[in-house]
């Protein structure tokens, strides 16, 4: 038997307006931008709702409904739900119909989309915590299985992410860890002792993700019932195959002319032709199969770029001082009590962010300008840096006033 | 010699499952240079690591480890390969000798 886990990340960050030194202090929302530009977080989520959410919710609810046996899961940041609360309900809608189908699980993971478990695991857990409180008012859902930004992934983590109640995590089936072993098995995480890991099977899931689309590539095209046969024959050779992309894949990053939408329409009744093939969300994989061994992963592994490391967001001086400098004022910003700050400052965390400083070349550059609103890292790294010293001001200004409030 | 629990087998990066020694010298010879020395580089070297962890032949295993060209890996997994068939043939030749011996007694 071999079970299909797909898990579809959902994500997009607040993006940070052009922000110039001289609008530092003028209280102006970084956030906020109603230009053209590509840093318009309502007008971006619109064309990502219309292209990809709410054409693929419409493809999942039909097979949801035709195949009771399909099963999905969907990891959303905190940020995303909040922007669809903001600015496209109607898809927030549309995502809460898949979730009433019961078919469908929710994975926990930082509200923010950050990279906080690194710096601080305090506020790690916080944000997991709000994490699953949006995910508990928005569906009535508390997540079991975790999946941390980016697949970030160690023992460590899932040593804190275990004692934090999880029964699961998941992974990127990276060479580098796995060797000769498959990630089509379950393992257990070094120096645990319940929680299970689930690792990507990084081939099938890119077969999808990356490769749909290439006319050069030599599966080209790529159809429901060729990858069916290939999910099909891991029967023999393991319990699961776990399929793990963004969601976006769907209409945005491969678009509709691609026939994305007709491939995912047929897939389930492809890989159900098969009766050794099933679906099984993470929960459920957790709770049918054992783990066959111990994963030991000291450093830290990503699903991010070829290197699968954190040099995506921490491989340069840019974005190690924009994040050392945003995580040193985690004192002082929790000690002021203002709420909105405190929400700024946590916006700041978001990965994308420092993706967007990141200036590694090759194959990879082009995939980190794909994703960029800026015309440069650089460009990316001076706005996220005037935004922190309007942050660091508002903070000045709200000590001085609470002191005066004090005083008189 | 093929390994009978799936755990065992050896998984490739292009998702291709080796069961037996024979089966990693055919995807030697089969394998595009991306997925053959994504399991052997500077870093690490998996067949080695599986052929003394699951196939318990220390003896190839290191000679393997040292190895980095695809031709002298397949060369020397098909010596141990011929090396292995010659014994075998010696000891069944050996016991079909003593098992004629004993008969003509």
């Amino acid at each position: 038997m071999v079970s299909v886990c797909i898990y579809f990340q959902v994500h997009q960050p607040y993006r940070i307006k052009e922000y110039s030194i001289f609008e530092i202090g003028k209280d102006i929302d970084c956030f906020e931008d109603s230009s053209d530009s590509n840093t318009n977080n309502a007008k971006i989520l619109k064309k990502v709702s219309n292209k990809c959410y709410l054409p693929a919710n419409e493809v999942l609810l039909e097979l949801l409904n035709n195949h009771p046996e399909f099963k999905i899961s969907f990891s959303f940041s905190g940020v995303f739900l909040e922007q669809l609360e903001q600015y496209e309900p109607e898809v927030l809608e549309s995502f809460q119909k898949l979730i009433d189908t019961t078919q469908v699980e929710i994975l926990a993971e930082t509200y923010h989309h950050s990279l906080s478990f690194i710096y601080s695991k305090e506020e790690f857990k916080e944000q997991v915590k709000l994490h699953k409180e949006i995910v508990q008012r928005l569906f009535g859902i508390v997540p079991a299985v975790f999946r941390n930004t980016e697949l970030i992934y160690n023992n460590e983590i899932a040593k804190e992410v275990e004692s934090m109640g999880y029964k699961g995590i998941l992974a990127e089936g990276a060479d580098h860890i796995l060797g000769w072993k498959s990630p089509n098995f379950l393992y257990r995480p070094a120096n645990t002792s319940n929680i299970k890991l689930l690792l990507k099977n990084y081939k099938l899931s890119d077969d999808i993700a990356f490769r749909f689309s290439e006319n050069t590539w030599k599966e080209w095209p790529l159809t429901a019932s060729k990858y069916a046969d290939w999910i099909t024959k891991v029967n023999g050779n393991g319990n699961v195959v776990n399929l793990f992309m963004d969601y976006e894949t769907f209409g945005e990053h491969q678009w509709e002319a691609t026939g994305i939408f007709n491939f995912l329409h047929h897939l389930p009744s492809e890989i159900l032709k098969h009766p050794d093939n099933d679906f099984k969300t993470p929960s459920e994989i957790i709770n049918s199969y054992s783990t066959i061994g111990t994963c030991d992963v000291e450093k830290y592994i990503s699903w991010a770029d070829e290197n699968r490391d954190l040099s995506a967001w921490l491989g340069n001086d840019m974005q190690h001082e924009a994040i050392n400098k945003i995580y040193s004022l985690r004192d002082k910003i929790l000690s002021s009590n203002n709420s909105d700050l405190i929400h700024k400052w946590r916006k700041l965390q978001t990965s994308d962010h420092y993706y967007y400083m990141s200036t590694k070349q090759f194959s990879d550059g082009e995939v980190h300008k794909y994703f960029s609103p800026y015309a440069s890292p650089y460009d990316a790294f001076i706005s996220f840096m005037n935004v922190l010293h309007d942050l660091e001001l508002e903070l000045s200004k709200d000590e001085i006033i609470e002191e005066v409030t004090t005083i008189t | 010699m093929a390994i009978k629990n799936s755990e065992q087998y050896f998984h490739t990066c292009d998702n291709t499952e080796l069961k037996s020694v024979k089966d990693m010298l055919a995807w030697m010879r089969e394998s595009n240079d991306d997925s053959f020395f994504n399991h052997i580089n500077s870093k690490r070297n998996d067949f080695a690591g599986w052929i003394s962890t699951i196939l318990k032949d220390n003896v190839l295993a290191k000679k393997i480890d040292k190895l980095k060209d695809r031709e002298e890996i397949i060369n020397a997994i098909e010596e141990r390969i011929d090396y292995k068939n010659k014994k075998k043939n010696k000891k069944k030749n050996i016991i079909s000798k003593l098992k004629e011996a004993i008969m003509n007694e």
